[in-house]
C-alpha cells in the first residue's frame, strides 16, 4: 500500500528512472506494418512506402526486398517510444516500453507494369516479423484525344488501352458539332485532365492550339487557362480548360484536334550538373541535388470530324444578311411625333444568340417617303465569349411630306442551324406622327447648284445652302481666344493692382476716423469721471474738491477740442485759444481757481448753480468738437 | 487728383484699344474675291486651296470660314464643312447664314444637333472674346470705383464723397464680371468641342487599336474631349455616349 507522498513521487520518479527500468518492463505490442501511398504511380512518377516496426528490443536493421524495375529510396526514419505504468491491487503494477520505428522509402517504377513488393522482415523481441506483399501498378503517361466521354472508342496508334485510358493525362475537346455551317460561330472548350493519384509533374510549354486546317477562326475570348477539380468515374483529375470560339470558314470535311505542349519532368537518381556524387550519399541532400530531366509528353493523337455545309440557298430570304443563331427583334422610335424633314431615330435591338459579327441591321421593306441614313450599331454582351447579347442599331429616318402615317416596315432574316431553315422576322412597328413642316429660315435663299462640275465632289444631294459672303469683315491672326493672350491676364492684373490700391486707400482713412473716435471716447469718459467727483463734492459741500472737479471737466473737454493733455491746459491757454464766445468758459475757470487758490467757499446753492453752468459749457464744446 | 486719376484710368482703356487694334492683321480682299468666284464656278477643288491659304496667311475671319465651310460641303466633305462652320460661329456667333446652313447640313447629313441648356443660351448671344471683353472692361470699372472712392476719401473732402455712385458701380461691375464669367465657360465649352472627319469613326473601349467598339461615330458629329491617353482622345458624342476615338479621326474647333 502506498501512501499519498508515495502516489505523487512515483510518476515523477518513473518518468525519471524509465531508460533503466526499460529493462524490467512488461511485454509489448511486436509487430511490422508496410503501407503503400498509392496502387498505381505513373512512369516518371513514384509512390510513397511506410513501414512502421513496433516492439520492444529492435533486432537488426529492416532488410529491403529486391525487386526487378522497382527501385527503393529510403526517404527518411522516425524513432520514438512509448512508456505506459500500472499501478493496481497489492501487486505493485507494472510498466510497459514500446519502441517505435518508421521508415519511408520512395519507390520509383524503372518500367512499365505491375510489381509485387515481397514482405520486408525483421526481427523484434527475438522473433521474426513479416509484412503482407503489396502490388504497384506503373503506367506509362501517354494521352488520347476524345470528343465525347470517356468511354470513347480509342482510335489510332497513340491511344491507351481502354482499361488505361483515364489514368494518366488526357485531353477533351467539347463543344464542337459533328455538322456546321459557313459563318456559324460556336463556343469550344480544349480540356486536359491529369490524373491527380499519378502525382505527375507537368508543364505547359506554350499555349494550346487547335489544329483544324485553315477551315475556322479561332478567337480565345477567355485569355488565360483556367483551372477546376473533376471526379471522373471516380477518379480525381485536374481539369485545365480553355474556352474559345470557333468560326466556320469554308464547306468540307475536316479534322479538329487540340495540341497540349507538354514536358514532363523526371527526377533521375544521379546528381544536377555540377552537383558532386557524394551529395546523393546524404539523405537531407538527395532530394534537393538530384537532376530534373524534362521531356516533351506527346498529346491529341485523336481527331473531332466536323463537316461544314454551305448554308442552303433554297429559300434564302432577300433581307438574310449572313446571321445565324436565333435571334429576335423589336423597334423603337424616337420621337413619337416629327415634323417633315426633321430626323427621326429608330432604334432596332436584335437580341439573342449566335455570331452577332455578321449581325447586320434590320433592312427596309420599302420605304418611300422617307429619306435613310446608314445605320450606327453597338453591341452589348451578355457573355465573356460574345455568342450572347444585343445588337442595338441607330437609324436616322427624315419624313419627306405629311401624308406618311407608319414607320417603314422592317424585315430581319436569320439561319437556324438547329431546324435547318431561314427565319424571317417582321417587328412590331412603333406609332410615329408626321407633321407638316415648320417654314423654312429666310435666310435660306440660294440652292446650291447640282453635282455636275468636274471637281465637284461626291454625289449628295445637299440641301439648299445660304449664299457665300462677299465681304471678307474683320480679320484676325489668330483663332485662339484673347483669354489665352498674356497681355489680357497682364492688363487684368493692372485693374487689380488699382483696385488693391483703392483698398489701401480706403482702409486708411476708416483707421484716420477710427483714431478720432477712439479720442472723443477718451474725453468723453475723462470727463464722465470728473463730473461725478463734481457731485459727490456738491453731496459733501466740500467747495475745493467742487472748483477741482469742475476744473478737470471743462479741461479734458477742452484736451479733446484742442488734441493735447488735459493737464497741460492752463487759464492763460484757454483765454489765449478761447475767442469772445469763450467768455463763460473762461469765467467759470477763473471762478475755479479763486476758490481753489484764494480760499473761498462755496454754498451749496452756488456750487448747484455753478455746476449748472460746467454741463452747459462742456455740452457746448462738445458740439463744437 | 482726381482729374489725373481719370487720365490714369482712360490711358489703360485706351491702350487695351489699341492691343486689340494691333492684333489684328491686313486682309487680302483680291484672295478673298477669286476664292469666292472660284466657288461661284463650282470649282471647289480651287476654292478650298485658296480658301485655306488665306488662313494659312493669317486672314482669319468668320466670312472665310464660312465659304470654306459651303465650299467643303458643296465637295462632299462634311467634317470639314462642320470644322469651317463650327469656327465661324466662334467668330461670329450669331451669324444667321452659319447656323442656318450648318442645321441644313445636319438635318441633311442626319447628325443630331448638340444640345445647349436654357441657361446657356443667352450666355452664347456673345462670343468668347467679347465676353472676356465685358469682363475685362467690367473688372477695371469695379476695381477703378473703388480706387476713386479711397483716393476721394483720403484726399478729398470726404463729406462730399459720392458713396452711391460708387456702390452702384462696383454692384453692376460685379454682376457684368459674373456674367462674363459664365458666358466666357459656356463658349469655351463650345469651342473646346472636336469634329469627327471621318465616317463611321470607332467608339472604342479602351485606347488601344484592337480594343472593342462600342459605337461608330459619323462624319461631322460633334464631340466632347474628356481626356487623352497616346494616340486616342476620350470623348462624349451628342448621345451621351463615353469611349475613345483615335486622335487622328477628329479635329478641334480651336487648336
Amino acid at each position: 500500500m502506498m501512501n499519498p507522498w508515495q502516489k505523487k513521487i512515483a510518476p515523477l520518479t518513473l518518468a525519471l528512472l524509465a531508460p533503466a527500468l526499460a529493462a524490467l518492463t512488461a511485454r509489448a505490442e511486436s509487430g511490422v506494418q508496410a503501407v503503400l501511398s498509392q496502387d498505381s504511380v505513373s512512369l516518371g512518377g513514384s509512390a510513397t512506402l511506410q513501414v512502421t516496426v513496433r516492439g520492444n528490443s529492435l533486432g537488426e536493421q529492416l532488410a529491403v526486398p529486391q525487386v526487378d524495375g522497382l527501385q527503393f529510396e529510403q526517404a527518411g526514419v522516425a524513432r520514438s517510444s512509448n512508456l505506459s505504468a500500472s499501478f493496481g491491487g497489492g501487486a505493485g503494477g507494472s510498466m510497459t516500453r514500446e519502441n517505435i520505428v518508421q521508415v519511408s522509402f520512395r519507390v520509383v517504377p524503372q518500367r512499365e507494369g505491375a510489381f509485387t513488393i515481397p514482405p520486408f522482415k525483421c526481427e523484434i523481441d527475438g522473433k521474426t516479423f513479416a509484412t503482407q506483399p503489396l502490388t504497384l501498378k506503373a503506367l506509362k503517361v501517354t494521352g488520347v484525344t476524345s470528343s465525347g466521354g470517356l468511354s470513347a472508342a480509342p482510335a489510332a496508334s497513340t491511344s491507351l488501352p481502354a482499361a488505361e485510358k483515364n489514368d494518366a493525362v488526357f485531353s477533351r475537346l467539347t463543344g464542337v458539332p459533328e455538322k456546321m455551317y459557313a459563318g456559324q460561330v460556336v463556343a469550344a472548350t480544349m480540356q486536359l485532365f491529369v490524373n491527380r493519384a499519378a502525382n505527375l509533374s507537368i508543364k505547359l510549354n506554350g499555349a494550346p492550339t487547335l489544329q483544324g486546317g485553315d477551315a475556322f477562326a479561332v478567337a480565345a475570348k477567355s485569355g488565360n487557362i483556367a483551372q477546376r477539380e473533376e471526379t471522373v468515374n471516380g477518379v480525381p483529375y485536374t481539369v485545365a480548360y480553355l474556352t474559345l470560339t470557333l468560326t466556320a470558314l469554308k464547306d468540307g470535311d475536316f479534322e479538329l484536334s487540340a495540341q497540349w505542349p507538354l514536358m514532363v519532368v523526371t527526377v533521375k537518381d544521379q546528381p544536377a550538373p555540377g552537383v558532386p556524387e557524394s551529395f546523393l550519399n546524404n539523405p537531407f541532400f538527395r532530394g534537393m541535388f538530384r537532376q530534373q530531366v524534362e521531356e516533351p509528353l506527346a498529346l491529341g493523337g485523336d481527331k473531332q470530324a466536323v463537316k461544314i455545309l454551305p448554308l442552303p440557298a433554297d429559300g434564302q430570304p432577300a433581307s438574310y444578311g449572313g446571321a445565324i443563331g436565333e435571334f429576335t427583334v423589336s423597334v423603337a422610335a424616337e420621337p413619337a411625333e416629327v415634323r417633315v424633314g426633321d430626323p427621326l431615330t429608330l432604334r432596332m435591338e436584335v437580341r439573342g444568340s449566335g455570331n452577332f459579327d455578321r449581325v447586320g441591321a434590320p433592312v427596309f421593306n420599302g420605304s418611300d417617303g422617307w429619306k435613310t441614313y446608314p445605320a450606327s450599331a453597338r453591341f452589348d454582351a451578355a457573355d465573356t465569349l460574345g455568342l450572347e447579347g444585343a445588337k442595338v442599331f441607330s437609324q436616322a429616318l427624315i419624313p419627306q411630306n405629311d401624308q406618311i402615317k407608319t414607320l417603314p416596315a422592317v424585315e430581319f432574316s436569320y439561319f437556324d442551324p438547329l431546324t435547318v431553315k431561314y427565319v424571317t422576322l417582321q417587328p412590331k412597328l412603333p406609332p410615329v406622327a408626321v407633321l407638316p413642316a415648320e417654314p423654312n429660315a429666310a435666310m435660306v435663299r440660294h440652292a446650291a447648284p447640282d453635282a455636275a462640275s468636274p471637281d465637284h465632289g461626291p454625289a449628295t444631294k445637299n440641301p439648299p445652302l445660304a449664299p457665300l459672303r462677299l465681304e471678307e469683315g474683320t480679320v484676325r491672326a489668330d483663332l485662339r481666344p484673347v483669354t489665352r493672350a498674356a497681355w489680357f491676364w497682364a492688363a487684368n492684373s493692372g485693374s487689380l493692382l488699382l483696385g488693391l490700391a483703392g483698398f489701401f486707400l480706403l482702409r486708411r482713412y476708416r483707421q484716420t476716423l477710427d483714431a478720432d473716435y477712439q479720442s472723443r471716447q477718451r474725453t468723453d469718459r475723462n470727463v464722465a469721471l470728473a463730473l461725478q467727483a463734481l457731485d459727490s463734492a456738491l453731496a459733501n459741500e466740500d467747495s475745493a474738491a467742487f472748483a477741482e472737479a469742475a476744473s478737470r471737466a471743462l479741461r479734458e473737454r477742452l484736451a479733446g477740442v484742442w488734441g493735447l493733455r488735459a493737464e497741460s491746459i492752463t487759464t492763460a491757454d484757454v483765454r489765449h485759444r478761447l475767442d469772445a464766445d469763450g467768455e463763460p468758459a473762461l469765467a467759470l475757470f477763473e471762478a475755479a481757481d479763486a476758490v481753489t487758490y484764494a480760499g473761498r467757499r462755496l454754498s451749496r446753492d452756488e456750487m448747484f448753480n455753478f455746476k449748472q453752468r460746467v454741463v452747459a459749457q462742456l455740452n457746448q464744446l462738445g458740439a463744437a468738437s | 487728383m482726381k482729374i489725373k486719376l481719370c487720365q490714369g484710368g482712360l490711358l489703360v482703356i485706351l491702350s487695351l484699344s489699341a492691343a486689340v487694334s494691333l492684333s489684328a492683321a491686313r486682309p487680302s480682299a483680291s484672295d478673298f474675291d477669286a476664292a469666292n468666284q472660284a466657288c461661284a464656278v463650282q470649282k471647289y477643288d480651287e476654292a478650298i486651296r485658296l480658301y485655306e491659304h488665306l488662313l494659312q496667311n493669317g486672314s482669319l475671319s468668320a466670312s472665310v470660314y464660312y465659304n470654306l465651310g459651303n465650299a467643303y460641303y458643296l465637295h462632299g466633305e462634311v467634317g470639314k464643312a462642320v470644322l469651317g462652320y463650327q469656327r465661324a460661329l466662334l467668330l461670329e456667333p450669331n451669324a444667321a447664314d452659319v447656323a442656318a446652313n450648318l442645321a441644313a447640313l445636319r438635318q441633311a447629313q442626319g447628325l443630331p444637333e448638340p444640345a445647349v441648356a436654357w441657361w446657356q443660351r443667352p450666355l452664347l448671344v456673345f462670343g468668347r472674346d467679347t465676353w472676356a471683353w465685358l469682363g475685362g472692361a467690367a473688372l477695371l470699372l469695379a476695381m477703378l470705383a473703388v480706387f476713386l472712392r479711397g483716393a476721394w476719401l483720403n484726399f478729398g473732402d470726404a463729406e462730399k464723397c459720392p458713396h452711391r455712385w460708387f456702390h452702384g458701380a462696383v454692384t453692376v461691375s460685379g454682376l457684368a464680371l459674373a456674367l462674363s464669367i459664365g458666358g466666357a465657360l459656356a463658349q469655351g465649352e463650345r469651342a473646346d468641342r472636336q469634329v469627327v472627319m471621318t465616317n463611321d469613326a470607332p467608339l472604342k473601349v479602351s485606347p488601344f487599336a484592337d480594343a472593342g467598339d462600342l459605337a461608330s461615330l459619323r462624319e461631322g458629329e460633334l464631340v466632347k474631349p474628356l481626356k487623352r491617353h497616346n494616340d486616342f482622345v476620350f470623348v462624349k458624342n451628342t448621345a451621351g455616349q463615353k469611349g475613345w476615338v483615335a486622335r487622328e479621326k477628329l479635329a478641334p474647333v480651336v487648336l
